[in-house]
């Protein structure tokens, strides 16, 4: 349950670089939106034994991260934390799909081990785009970005009040937890019989803090809608960045550039 | 249970994310009908701070005893039952969204996927045919606790058949279909144990303390006159969010447009069943018939009255003609016959009391 404090963290950092003034940053979120779902498309439908293929997509999010300065420590840690599902589902290819590729000196390299290799590189590209969205566009560009794509407000509006509340309470779950365990001796989690009171305690604190944030609401004018945010006006350099975004995909899924790059050497 | 976007295919992905779309649409829809029915806000506040309450009740730990592991819930069946089926998916699509998107647990395309498996199964699914005709009758410790078991079970159990076929159709693993839902299943069946416990215990200490929390059910027990109070209305008075009308004409004009169109393209040549019977059973089905056989026979050679969806073979007339009348034929009787069975079961039911 350390994951709390960490959890905290991330979200506080992540806030914190979203507030960067970069060139990445001042793109218009809808095509820093529209991008990012092109980028992920266009990486998972590569087929399952690409890698050369895939290469040259590496810079995007190399890119993206330098201009847009997200430190690179933080990615290998958002990386690290997320890689054991994609490592431990892709593991069987390796001893289920053995038919020999192709042979470098003594080592056999297998269909297996390319589809396992695949499978890692492209959670890492995923991974790399959707953090780079996060870190590069503030909450309120996000929600009018979501408002400009047709998304419900009604779903906007239950985004904006969780990510608000979650650092809250979380805080108060870690409390609560921390209370518990220097009462509770050696256990390492919360036992069963005891979990009803605890999260029904937590509950009920929630609906109280509900109380009193609708009454919040109201006094602020709230009518059951939420007031739209409007996104910045289209400038020619998003227009470019969303032009060379969709070009750059487009070449790299049809045209193995590793390829044709080996082939000029 | 969250799925990762490596693992699953564009097509796949693509499909789930317009399925998750039409179910929260609807959802949206809903709630808003509720929201205008009642004059009440209230809950848009609610919604949000539970979402961020299912978020730190999914990081906790909790211990099973004598087995020396601890388990986590998902909290499907636990908001579905406090908020609704409506607003438990919109809050826990809001749940995924926020943790695909900050935490990268789940991936942005696998959200469709994730939706389905977590949401829509629980709050959709499980909670409306399981959960909620086994405490419709009064909430007591053995109704919470039996239906919260059995609910978190099933919905642990469908999920994770979810994520097997979703994983197996976009072929991105080696992993063989029976091998990976043996693995799957038994691992999920704790999980929905634990689940169903850890749901049992909350929402015991909830009517402990505040009974009124529990969505459409009332104190005075008339469950029946509740759910049709609480139900939203539309603009006709009709309780539901799309009105029967609508529904019946979209199920209309796609029949005919299948059985009528479609169908003319349909192929001639033997479909599975039947081309795996020609290989297998060479002979044994030219047998002449006896007995049963022979009167079932000749009582289906004198009601079909259009033997291999053709009234006859002409030259005038083409067979995607025919195959098409016979669709819309078929399609019409079929509709006819459903809506008989409707009537009468209607007409059999006793009257509600309000």
């Amino acid at each position: 349950m350390l994951d709390i404090a960490s959890s905290i963290r991330t979200m506080s950092s992540l806030e914190e670089l979203s507030y960067h003034k970069t060139v990445i940053h001042r793109i218009n979120s809808v095509h820093k939106i529209i991008v990012t779902v092109l980028y992920l498309i266009a990486v998972i439908s590569f087929d399952r034994y690409s890698i050369s293929g895939l290469m040259p997509l590496l810079l995007y999010p190399v890119l993206m991260m330098t201009l847009g300065e997200i430190p690179f420590r933080m990615f290998f840690s958002r990386v690290a934390v997320t890689l054991p599902f994609p490592f431990f589902a892709a593991l069987p290819n390796l001893f289920l799909d053995r038919i020999t590729f192709t042979q470098v000196q003594d080592i056999t390299i297998t269909f297996g081990m390319l589809s396992f290799f695949s499978v890692v590189f492209k959670s890492i590209l995923m991974v790399a785009a959707v953090l780079i969205l996060v870190a590069t566009t503030q909450m309120t560009d996000l929600s009018a970005g979501m408002t400009f794509l047709k998304v419900p407000d009604l779903l906007i509006l239950q985004f904006l009040l969780t990510y608000r509340y979650l650092q809250l309470i979380l805080s108060e779950t870690a409390s609560m937890i921390t209370a518990y365990q220097l009462r509770a001796g050696k256990e390492k989690g919360i036992l069963t019989s005891h979990g009803g009171s605890f999260l029904g305690l937590l509950l009920l604190r929630c609906y109280d803090r509900a109380q009193l944030l609708y009454f919040a609401m109201k006094c602020r004018g709230f009518q059951g809608h939420m007031v739209k945010e409007k996104i910045s006006s289209t400038k020619v350099s998003d227009l470019l960045f969303l032009v060379t975004s969709i070009l750059f995909f487009g070449i790299t899924r049809f045209i193995n550039l590793s390829l044709l790059l080996s082939g000029i050497f | 249970m969250h799925m990762a976007d490596a693992l699953i295919s564009p097509a796949v992905g693509g499909v789930m994310f317009a399925v998750s779309t039409g179910a929260v649409a609807y959802s949206v829809r809903s709630i808003k009908i509720e929201l205008q029915e009642h004059e009440d806000d209230r809950k848009v506040p609610v919604m949000g701070v539970m979402g961020a309450f299912v978020f730190a009740a999914q990081m906790i730990n909790f211990i099973i005893p004598a087995t020396g592991s601890s388990g986590h819930m998902a909290g499907g069946i636990l908001l579905a039952a406090l908020l609704g089926p409506y607003a438990g998916l919109l809050v826990l699509t809001t749940v995924l969204l926020i943790q695909a998107l900050f935490f990268a647990d789940g991936g942005l395309l696998a959200l469709g996927c994730n939706i389905f498996n977590m949401g829509i199964v629980s709050c959709l699914v499980v909670y409306p045919l399981l959960f909620r005709p086994l405490i419709e009758k009064g909430i007591t410790k053995q109704r919470i606790t039996v239906a919260s078991i059995v609910s978190g079970i099933v919905a642990l159990q469908l999920g994770a058949f979810s994520v097997v076929l979703e994983t197996v159709a976009s072929g991105r693993t080696e992993l063989p279909f029976l091998q990976f839902a043996l693995l799957m299943q038994p691992i999920h069946l704790f999980i929905g144990i634990a689940e169903g416990v850890i749901t049992a215990t909350v929402l015991y200490f909830i009517n402990q303390a505040d009974p009124g929390l529990f969505f459409g059910i009332s104190e005075n027990r008339d469950s029946r006159c509740e759910e049709s109070d609480r139900l939203p209305k539309d603009k006709t008075g009709r309780k539901s969010a799309y009105s029967f009308r609508t529904i019946l004409a979209i199920l209309l004009v796609t029949s005919i447009l299948l059985g009528g169109f479609v169908s003319g393209f349909a192929s001639a040549s033997p479909d599975g069943l039947e081309w795996s019977i020609e290989r297998s059973l060479v002979g044994s089905l030219s047998e002449p018939l006896t007995g049963f056989h022979q009167i079932l026979s000749d009582f289906q050679e004198r009601t079909s009255f259009l033997p291999d969806y053709l009234w006859k073979r002409s030259d005038t007339i083409s067979d995607a003609t025919q195959t098409g009348t016979a669709g819309l034929i078929g399609g019409g009787i079929t509709l006819l016959l459903v809506l008989l069975i409707g009537f009468l079961i209607k007409k059999s039911r006793r009257q509600d009391i309000c």
